[in-house]
């Protein structure tokens, strides 16, 4: 999905404002200019507001779906609770084609990732000796 | 009641909110994209990235940044840096033979490793005829006489060493460097990649 959305883009993109300007269209013929007045307001008003939401809120929505995807899907093995850390166990490159969000094209490094919740205190992570690995 | 939703459904503020919402997200994408370009710095074709993650980003960037590069390293612990075309602006096509040539001494420095993939133009990983889509610092490349090194980027193997041999998928792809804990000279600025040039037979 998510790749199919990376690739196709501009065609839904170009899909969506026809269908836009096919709805304006058949208002305006149906009763004239009078009839898109409130619709343009309303467009013009969310769209100037919504882009300021959306700016502002953006490092929030996409952190947001990386904890949900951490804590509902997980990375391979299933959820990962809420401070666990997960290391996937093999490169991600295999799972491309599932449209992992850490298919980052490289089998050079391993991936670890899990949602971290310090509300209720510090909490201490211990890394294994990994000289030599 | 049932008169005033009639009123809405009919009225066009519906439309308008949906029309208005999808305008905003195009609006939010162009300009977060537009912006991370401003934050890339391109040098040779290889773009990276230094801002990401710091502190002192405003509204703007820190938005247009993690777009960009989702929930990524800072620049001093991961160092990225991609490239979509040669070094006569052409996009990289797998019809092609490109050379990556690294004068002596110049391969990334770093304190980790360094590694570059051939990905598609999205950034994901394709197969290629060798099964390995990358080339690191634990490749074992071959040096030349004058102590520089060669990477041949194509889809065939080379007459060359293998090793110094990143193979390339068909089509359009993007290449990507890494260079993990990278050395001073890439923190500051100072280390430049080399341009991909194309090969011609």
């Amino acid at each position: 999905m998510n790749r199919l959305i990376l690739k196709y883009a501009s065609p839904v993109t170009i899909v969506i404002l026809a269908i836009f300007a096919w709805v304006i269209y058949s208002r305006v013929s149906g009763g004239g200019v009078d009839a898109i007045i409130l619709l343009a307001v309303t467009a013009v008003a969310v769209w100037v507001v919504g882009t300021f939401v959306f700016i502002y809120f953006w490092p929030r929505i996409t952190v947001g779906g990386f904890k949900r995807i951490f804590v509902k899907r997980g990375l391979g093995g299933g959820p990962i609770p809420v401070n666990t850390i997960y290391a996937v166990p093999e490169s991600p490159s295999q799972s491309a084609s599932a449209g992992s969000v850490i298919a980052t094209g490289t089998d050079d490094v391993l991936y670890f990732g899990g949602w971290l919740d310090v509300k209720a205190g510090p909490r201490v992570l211990e890394v294994p000796e990994m000289e030599g690995r | 009641m049932s008169g005033f939703l009639a009123w809405i459904a009919g009225s066009g503020v519906v439309q308008g909110v949906i029309m208005g919402l999808t305008f905003a997200y195009l609006t939010t994408v162009l300009v977060l994209n537009a912006v991370a370009k401003t934050e890339t710095r391109t040098v040779n074709g290889w773009g990276a990235i230094r801002k990401a993650g710091q502190p002192g980003n405003g509204l703007l960037v820190r938005a247009a940044l993690q777009k960009a590069l989702p929930v990524v390293n800072v620049f001093e612990e991961a160092a990225y840096w991609t490239a979509t075309s040669d070094d006569a602006g052409e996009r990289l096509n797998g019809d092609h033979a490109y050379r990556l040539h690294f004068a002596a001494g110049q391969l990334p420095p770093t304190d980790a490793f360094w590694s570059l993939t051939a990905t598609d133009t999205i950034g994901y990983k394709v197969s290629t005829s060798i099964g390995r889509s990358s080339v690191d610092s634990h490749s074992g490349l071959l040096k030349n006489a004058d102590e520089s090194v060669d990477i041949l980027l194509q889809p065939h193997q080379p007459s060359g060493p293998p090793q110094n041999w990143l193979a390339t998928p068909s089509g359009g792809f993007k290449l990507m460097l890494r260079a993990y804990l990278p050395g001073t000279a890439i923190v500051d600025g100072d280390y430049e990649v080399p341009p991909v040039i194309e090969v011609r037979s």
